[in-house]
Order: C-alpha cells, then structure tokens, then sequence
C-alpha cells in the first residue's frame, strides 16, 4: 500500500544546533503508528517539521505523494494533516464549544457534523461545551485539544504526548478513544513517552534516538525488542 | 464649588471618556494580539485628527461624520505600518520593538509637522457649540455625541470579535498565538488586521476628539502617555478594561482640573496609575499573568 506519509532523511536545526538528522518514516493509510523516544530524542520537532511549523534543512516530506515541506502550517492543515500538539495549546479564555470550531479551519462546510462526532466521541465536553478551556481538567483539555485537531477532518492526526500529566485512568480512556478515532479509518501518527502503552495500541513504531531514527517495525517485534525492553520497558 | 460643579465636572469628564476609551481599546487590541507596544499610538490619533480637520476644511465634513474616512485611512496606515516593520520584529526581544515603535512615532509625528506645520488646530463641527440645559448642569452636544459614538464603535468591535470568524480568530490568536499556528490560522494575516484595527480605533478617536481639544503634531505622544495609562489601569490586554479605565482616568482628570488645578488635570491620571501599581499591578480587569 502507498504511504499516506513519508518522511525521507530529514533534517532540522534549531539555529545551528541539529534536532532531527536524517530521520525517515511513513504512515499508511488507516494505520496508528507510534514514534517513542526519551526526552530531546526529536520527537516533537519531527512533528513540528511535519506541520511546517519548522523548515527542514534536507530530505522531504511528501503527504499522498505531493511536496509537503516548504509549506506553511495553514496549508499543511488545509492538506488534511492536523497536529495536536505538547501541552495541547488551546484558547484558555475561549470556550470549548469556540475551541473547537476554531478548528474547523477549512472544512467549515462540515462543522455542525464534526462537532456531533466530537461530542460523540467525548460526551463530556458536550456538558462542559459553553466552559472556559481554561477551567477544564488536564483530561478534559486533552479531549478538547483532540477534538479540535479532528474538527478539521484530517486524514492523519498527530498527536504530541497526549498522556503528559494525566492519570492513568484518564490515560487510558484518550488511548480508547484513540482507537475509536482509528476504527473510523483516520491514520494517527503518535508521539508518546508512555512507551508500552502506545506500543500496544499501534500497529507499528519507531524509535527515534538522538534525532535518527534506530529501529523500526511491527507492535509485536518492537515489544519483543531487547533494546527497547531494556531502555523504555525497564524490564 | 458648588456640587453642580463637581457634577458638570465629572459628566464632562464621562462624555469625552469616550475617546479615551476607544483610543485604549485599540492600544490593548495591539498588545493583547502581538505583544508589541505601539508608541506611535497617539502619533496614529494625530494624524486623525488632522485628516478630520482637512475634510472639514476642504469638504466641509462635520467630523462626527468623517471619523468613518479617518479610521479608514489610519487602518491603512496601521496595515502598512504591521506588513512592513512590525512584523519583522514580531520575535525580537522588546527593547528591539520599542525602538522601532519610537522611530514610527518619530516619523508621524515630524511628518505631520512638514505637512500640516506646528500651528495648534481644531476641527470645526455644527455641534461644536451646542449644549442642551438638564437642570443645574449641562451636557455638551458635541461631548454627547463623541460618547455615543465611541461606545458604538466599542460594541462594533466587540460583536466582531466575539461574533465573527475573523474575530474569533484575533481572539484565538491573542490567546495562544502558538495554538493559532499548530490549527492552521493564518496567523500574519490576523496579525495584520488586529493592527489595523487598533489603528483605526486611535484614527476615529483622533477625527472624534479633534472636535472637543485642539491638537498639534506634538499632542501625539501626550496621548500616547494616556493611552499607555489607561490600558495599565484598566489591565493589560483586557478591552472591557481599557474601555472602563478610559472613562474613569477622563472623569478623574476632569475633577482633578476642578478640585485642584487645571493645569495639573494629568497628574490626576498618574496618580490613579501609582495607585493601582502599587495595589492592583495586573490592573482593574486584567487577571490573565502573561
């Protein structure tokens, strides 16, 4: 099958300091795949280069087989890409309902059906809807920061440590959630810290150490992997 | 002193708030958007002013009309001035804006003098003089309508913002402007026209209060001053504030010139700023710490 994303050999600098040094993966349609590492590993700014959020100085991104890089972060959401990103970044004194539809960006035509599928999806944030984001619970805004990346209706969402400062009980409920999304036959590219879990839910990974990409593959042989037991199972 | 007198002082002061206020909404616009101080504000207003005192003199506009053409052109004028300087300097550190912003100030305002010279002006209106009797005290037409005026363009503003996508996007923006780019909003665009807006606030202010006070190229950093000091008060990056804090700093002063002197009506204003610095330092509305 095509990959709905590829990314090849990129490279990015903030300044002259190198983050992500020839890094390459792809996503195929309707897969989740998760891309783990520790702290500083170049996790989120491949993400951010993938959003245009940052200039690659090398290499290429290519989304359904046209040019993604160069591209301005308005742009790659128009091209059905939408990143929700570290520390979820929301519209604190705005409510959720107008989070949310902020989202929409270019598939205003569909906002009233993407909101029911969000509400669908988090029927908290129905109740909560006419809320100030910023008075939500850490869960509830992931859940508002995840529902606004899906209100522009992407083909792949991306999403930056989703679990970051959230109980495991919460935790798990967005990973449910997560599949849910997928099942609905949208590819989700996951960057998580929260090795095993994300590993589970995926079907394939990549483990991105000092900004290269050191071992890729299915769920099953990365969870059976020696080194990733060792260095982010703990085991 | 009589109570009339308090109270003729005081309901002045309330009208010609009007100005004030418009003139600090757009200031707070600007910062709460970019985070850049605009310290050309007030140099933005004059040229207001001074538009407003042209079409009065060559088209025989009445200014209460012309301020729509003012804030027009200074909405252009604060475009320009966003797409081709601000802009550059939107990431560099704030002694880097402040500079540039003097250098725009300096500028307007030396221009004004080669355009229109130094010589004090006033815009004539047909209601310049007219007063309507309320009992013991009386109200000002051309205050009234400068207050009607500006409390129209305040809730304008705030139905665009709070009503409209584009609104919403400024709002958004002002918000978490990391959080516009990552949801794909055309972030220079809401930039641009967050600054035009701001500008076109001040630029029917200037046409507006060119009615009621004279003006010269050298009034532009005065107002600057005042707008600086009532955004403080009313709390940075809170319009509801600025437009609060633009009523109370002109009724303020306008006591002050009846209580104490004329002369030191302003001091008023930089008193009340002491105060809240010292009590209130996130100002009267503003809870957001940014």
């Amino acid at each position: 099958m095509p990959a709905l994303l590829r990314v090849d050999g990129i490279e990015v600098a903030y300044g002259q300091v190198p983050a992500v040094r020839g890094a390459s993966l792809e996503v195929r349609p309707g897969e989740i795949v998760a891309l783990i590492g520790s702290n500083g590993a170049g996790k989120t700014t491949t993400l951010r280069a993938i959003s245009g959020l940052l200039p690659i100085r090398r290499g290429l991104i290519e989304f359904e087989g046209d040019r993604l890089d160069g591209l301005s972060s308005s742009k790659v959401v128009g091209r059905g890409i939408a990143h929700v990103p570290e520390g979820r970044q929301l519209f604190p004194t705005m409510t959720v309902l107008e989070n949310l539809e902020l989202g929409a960006g270019a598939a205003k035509a569909l906002k009233a059906e993407s909101l029911e599928w969000v509400f669908e999806l988090f029927p908290r944030l129905r109740e909560r809807r006419r809320q100030l984001a910023g008075t939500l619970s850490g869960g509830e805004q992931q859940m508002v920061a995840i529902g606004r990346g899906l209100m522009a209706r992407p083909k792949l969402l991306m999403l930056d440590e989703p679990s970051l400062g959230l109980a495991p009980v919460v935790v798990r409920a967005i990973f449910d959630n997560l599949v849910e999304i997928n099942r609905r036959g949208m590819a989700i590219l996951l960057v998580e810290q929260n090795v095993l879990r994300a590993l589970q839910l995926s079907h394939r990974g990549y483990v991105l150490e000092n900004g290269q990409i050191v071992l890729d593959g299915p769920r099953d042989t990365l969870l059976a992997d020696g080194h990733i037991k060792q260095a982010y199972l703990g085991r | 002193m009589t109570l009339a007198l308090i109270g003729q002082a005081a309901l002045n002061g309330f009208l010609f708030g009007g100005v004030y206020s418009l003139m600090a909404v757009g200031l707070s616009l600007i910062f709460g958007v970019m985070r850049v101080i605009n310290i050309a504000h007030g140099d933005m207003m004059v040229w207001g002013s001074y538009l407003a005192f042209v079409l009065a003199l060559r088209l025989g506009l009445d200014p209460f009309v012309s301020f729509v053409l003012c804030a027009a052109a200074i909405f252009c004028m604060g475009v320009v001035v966003q797409r081709a300087l601000v802009n550059r300097v939107l990431n560099a550190p704030h002694e880097m804006q402040i500079l540039l912003m003097l250098g725009v100030a300096l500028v307007l305002e030396n221009l004004a003098l080669v355009v229109f010279g130094p010589d004090t002006r006033r815009t004539e209106s047909a209601y310049g003089l007219a007063t309507v009797w309320l009992g013991p005290i009386f109200v000002d037409v051309a205050r009234l309508i400068t207050f009607g005026l500006a409390l129209a363009l305040s809730c304008a503003l705030y139905l665009f913002l709070f009503r409209s996508d584009l609104g919403k996007l400024i709002r958004a923006a002002a918000d978490n402007g990391y959080g516009a780019l990552v949801i794909g909003a055309d972030v220079e665009r809401i930039y641009m026209v967050a600054f035009g807006i701001g500008a076109a606030c001040v630029g029917a202010a200037g046409a507006l209060m060119s009615a009621l006070l004279p003006f010269s190229p050298a009034t532009g950093f005065a107002q600057t001053v005042t707008s600086f000091n009532i955004v403080i008060i009313g709390g940075m990056g809170s319009l509801l504030g600025a437009f609060l804090g633009g009523l109370l700093v002109a009724v303020a002063e306008s006591l002050g010139a009846v209580l104490l002197v004329p002369s030191l009506k302003e001091l008023v204003g930089f008193v009340l700023l002491v105060l809240i610095l010292l009590f209130r330092p996130q100002g009267l509305f503003g809870g957001k710490t940014t």
